[in-house]
């Protein structure tokens, strides 16, 4: 039986009376990034340590690679790359002095650690920086040797905290690129973010965590499905003599799910592919259409949906 | 082949030695370890240059060549100033990951505490280079003065790279246990008193733990100050040097290995949470907060400690800490009972024991029973945030803190009391008896005594010392669960117990025995003897070594049995107290305000 790379198996965390992490559990299969979202105080954050081994689950167990957190921490933490939220950092050093410190933690030799940093350099575009202080960097790249630490021993497992957190645009770009090339390396991703679009581009799966329990877990369309999310939404303008008319005709039409008159637009929600037969029907009405949109259901859309703003 | 590799890779491998090797070479540290160690050989010949005519210096320098004089100046310079800048250097080993806040990449890099700070202690090998590199000039100097015996110079020079490994294994040993600073202090304190004592010209030299007894053989020798034969050979003081220097070093680096028990995070708590709720109010208030950061900080540390000692915990803690006090005793019992052998044969030649000699056998044999029962007070006690944690004693067996630490006092609490009651009653029976041996009366206090009085008197002072024990191990185990550092708890307990118990009710006891204004006082007289009983000083003082005066010629016993029976009734009831409030907080969840 293949095991995947990470299990997450009816895990609970409390501290003192509050319930931080409530009977989670889900897997990811190596190869797979799944993105963790959810509010402030949701629980990501301790759901991510205890998967790391920072923490001890109070009930549950958490698996990497088969080893369990809670009777193997080291054996765990072997196949672990960590990247927390914070820059945590040893004083006065170069990248590449920084880079050589942790390799040194991981127990590299020294001509493993030479291979072992110029990959990681490369694969995090740091190279050619290598001289260049830490102390110095720009948030972009704090994020890319934070990111470039956590791949040093060439972990398969890789839980990343908020990594996009305080990045520019074309950074943002640059890590999704990054971690997608990882999880084509095989690697199993827990991704934790508030950036929902980032998430959405990168993950195959995502987890939506609300007060410490999972309330969603699944790939964009099972969420929708979950959700009752339809699969697209239109947006059409119409002339105001019509809007009446054509919004009852459009309800009636076979395929739209929803459909109802916003700030004097009519919006509408299909599962069908694609919105042609909306377009169809007005034409065959003789309706003047003014505008036309058609989107898909977005994650912003779903998290919304299904969260109630509760925070522990 | 690969396990010399992996060996070596130990060292090579440890992060702090990359960083410390990449900040010894800078302007900064290469001039000020050339200021400090040219002052202080300039120092050394500062009484020569000052006044050559010394008598004392011209002995040596008559006995000696000036290149061999010279040469040993420059390794006992060397000494000195590794004595006070490598503790020095070691102070940032754990203010690093503090400063910088990644302990969490620390646990989970998977390197474990020895690996972490082992190459602080290989980086002193670079360190000692460097400082040997400053001395060119004077070695220089050394060879073109002549003289130099070589092999004598270089077990020297072995001697000092000993001490200074020892000196950073030591430094980083006690940061485990104190602030760096104050780690540094008594380091470097401990480091000049020991080196000061080791430059004693004595026989048998007991200070073998610095390279001084063997630098300063050869002048002591030559100058004929010492005539002992073993300090006359070379090779038996440095064995000597190098057994004691690789002991303590052996002894630290097992001590880091195995770690303090705070450094083990227990099961309901997270990181940077290892005391209890309300403790991140205290650190804002405490800005030193030693008795609550370090356990924290030192958890991440010790989070990747070996396998086998994270499941034979207790086992492999408490079996080293009786064997730990169980060999210097019996070595103790071993080397006394020799002594008393011998002494008792030169003695009964002459047909005769003198009453002071059961006095002497006893006062020792309860010196080494009372210093092993305060030894093992120490020892086995442990302050509030260990006391309830519950160790793995054997793979699927946990047992707590406070439980191991009554075991193990019971056990030597026997052993010690076993043992002196027991070799004056096999002294008295296999040796005096047999030999028919009698008393002289040398003074009135043993005019009671007979030749069988070794079991029947001196049982009872056993007793008394062995019950002040328990009262003193309970009064400890109890101010412990308000205490955070068990060293503090034992100081005041000795204190109070030694001026509250031993000295003031003897001090009262003497006071109306010789202050005879007092007298009036009927009442107070009348209690005075009883009131002095209290004290186990008193009644082991007039036990064995006569009265202090008349009037506490045969205080009550009774007295000090119902002190003591008072101080341990109240201290369990104490202890129960107090547990259970604490042992419910280890049941609890971790605390919130540390998520």
């Amino acid at each position: 039986m293949v095991t995947a790379a990470i299990e997450i198996d009816n895990v609970t965390k409390t501290f003192d009376d509050l319930i931080a992490v409530n009977r989670v559990s889900f897997q990811v299969p190596r190869g797979a990034t799944l993105g963790l979202i959810g509010p402030n105080g949701a629980g990501k954050t301790t759901l991510l340590r205890m998967i790391s081994t920072l923490a001890v689950p109070d009930s549950g167990d958490v698996r990497v690679e088969g080893k369990s957190v809670r009777e193997n921490p080291r054996a765990a933490r072997a196949h672990l790359g960590f990247m927390p939220a914070e820059f945590g950092c040893p004083r006065n050093m170069s990248i590449e002095e920084y880079l050589d410190y942790f390799a040194c933690m991981y127990g590299l030799t020294t001509a493993e650690r030479a291979v072992r940093i110029r990959d990681v350099c490369e694969l995090t575009d740091l190279m050619g920086r290598e001289s260049v202080m830490v102390k110095g960097l720009s948030t972009g790249n704090r994020q890319r040797l934070l990111l470039a630490k956590t791949l040093l021993h060439d972990p398969s497992v890789l839980v990343l905290d908020e990594p996009a957190s305080g990045l520019d645009p074309r950074a943002r770009n640059e890590l999704r690129e990054i971690i997608k090339t990882l999880a084509s390396l095989g690697k199993a991703i827990i991704i934790s973010s508030h950036i929902l679009p980032d998430i959405e581009d990168i993950s195959d799966r995502v987890g939506i965590l609300e007060a410490g329990r999972l309330v969603l877990e699944g790939d964009l369309a099972t969420l929708r499905a979950h959700t009752g999310t339809a699969q697209r939404s239109v947006r059409l303008k119409v002339s105001s003599e019509d809007l009446e008319r054509t919004s009852q005709m459009l309800a009636q039409l076979r395929g739209v799910s929803t459909c109802e008159i916003r700030e004097q637009m009519i919006v509408l929600s299909t599962d069908e592919p694609n919105s042609n037969f909306v377009l169809a029907a007005l034409l065959q009405q003789d309706i003047r259409v003014l505008q036309f949109a058609e989107n898909e259901v977005n994650l912003e859309e779903i998290f919304m949906r299904s969260t109630a703003g509760k925070v522990t | 082949m690969i396990a010399v590799r992996r060996f070596l890779g130990l060292f090579r491998n440890s992060p702090t030695y990359g960083r410390d090797q990449a900040s010894l070479i800078s302007g900064w540290n290469v001039g000020l370890a050339g200021l400090v160690l040219n002052g202080t050989i300039l120092m050394t010949l500062l009484p020569l240059m000052l006044d050559p005519n010394d008598p004392d210096w011209q002995m040596i320098t008559e006995s000696m060549e000036f290149g061999q004089i010279l040469g040993l100046i420059l390794l006992g310079g060397a000494t000195a100033f590794a004595t006070l800048l490598i503790p020095m250097r070691l102070t940032s080993v754990f203010m690093g990951p503090r400063i910088g806040r990644y302990f969490d990449q620390i646990v989970l890099s998977g390197i474990t505490p020895l690996r972490f700070l082992i190459g602080k202690v290989t980086s002193q090998n670079l360190f000692l280079g460097l400082v040997l590199f400053l001395l060119l000039p004077w070695f220089v100097l050394v060879l073109a003065l002549g003289g130099l015996e070589w092999s004598t110079f270089i077990a020297n020079l072995f001697l000092v790279w000993l001490y200074c490994i020892m000196l950073a294994v030591v430094m980083l040993w006690l940061s485990l246990y104190f602030n760096e600073v104050l780690a540094m202090l008594l380091v470097v304190g401990g480091g000049i008193f020991l080196c000061a004592l080791g430059c004693a010209p004595i026989p048998y030299q007991p200070f073998v733990v610095t390279p001084f007894p063997a630098l300063l053989q050869g002048v002591y020798s030559a100058s004929g100050m010492i005539e002992d034969e073993y300090f006359r050979s070379f090779s038996s003081v440095f064995a000597s040097c190098a057994l004691g220097m690789m002991t303590v070093t052996g002894m630290a680096l097992a001590a880091i290995s195995v770690g303090p028990l705070y450094g083990i995070i227990r099961d309901n708590s997270t990181f940077g949470e290892v005391v209890r709720a309300g403790d991140s109010k205290r650190k804002r208030r405490f800005r030193f907060r030693l008795h609550i950061q370090r356990p924290s900080e030192l958890a991440f540390f010790y989070e990747n400690r070996d396998d086998k000692l994270r499941r034979f915990e207790g086992l492999l803690r408490w079996g080293a800490g009786l064997v730990l006090l169980a060999v210097p005793v019996a070595l103790v019992w071993k080397v006394y009972i020799d002594v008393i052998l011998r002494f008792f044969k030169a003695m009964s030649s002459g047909g005769e024991l003198y009453g002071w000699f059961f006095a002497e056998l006893m006062t020792a044999c309860h010196t080494i029973h009372g210093v092993t029962l305060l030894i093992a007070t120490l020892l086995f006690s442990h302050s509030r945030n260990t006391t309830y944690l519950r160790v793995p004693l054997i793979p699927g067996r946990r047992v707590s803190v406070s439980s191991l630490d009554t075991l193990c006092f019971v056990l030597v609490l026997l052993f010690s009391t076993g043992m002196t009651l027991g070799f004056p009653a096999w002294f008295n029976l296999s040796l005096v008896v047999p030999s028919s041996l009698s008393e002289a009366v040398e003074s009135y206090n043993y005019s009671r005594m007979t030749s069988a009085n070794f079991v029947s008197e001196g049982w009872k002072g056993t007793i008394v010392l062995s019950l002040t024990a328990v009262t003193v191990y309970l009064l400890q185990r109890t101010l412990c669960l308000a205490m955070w550092m068990k060293s503090v708890s034992f100081f005041l307990v000795v204190v109070l117990y030694g001026v509250l118990i031993c000295v003031l009710p003897m001090a009262f006891g003497l006071m109306m025995g010789e202050v005879h204004e007092l007298r009036e006082y009927q009442l107070l007289y009348r209690s005075g003897p009883a009131i002095a009983a209290a004290s186990p000083a008193m009644i082991l003082g007039t036990q064995y070594w006569g009265r202090p005066n008349s009037f506490l010629y045969d205080p009550p016993w009774a007295m000090f049995y119902v002190a003591h029976g008072s101080l341990i009734l109240v201290s369990v009831l104490l202890l129960r107290r107090l547990s259970r409030t604490l042992r419910l907080e280890y049941l609890n969840a971790a605390a919130k305000e540390n998520h």
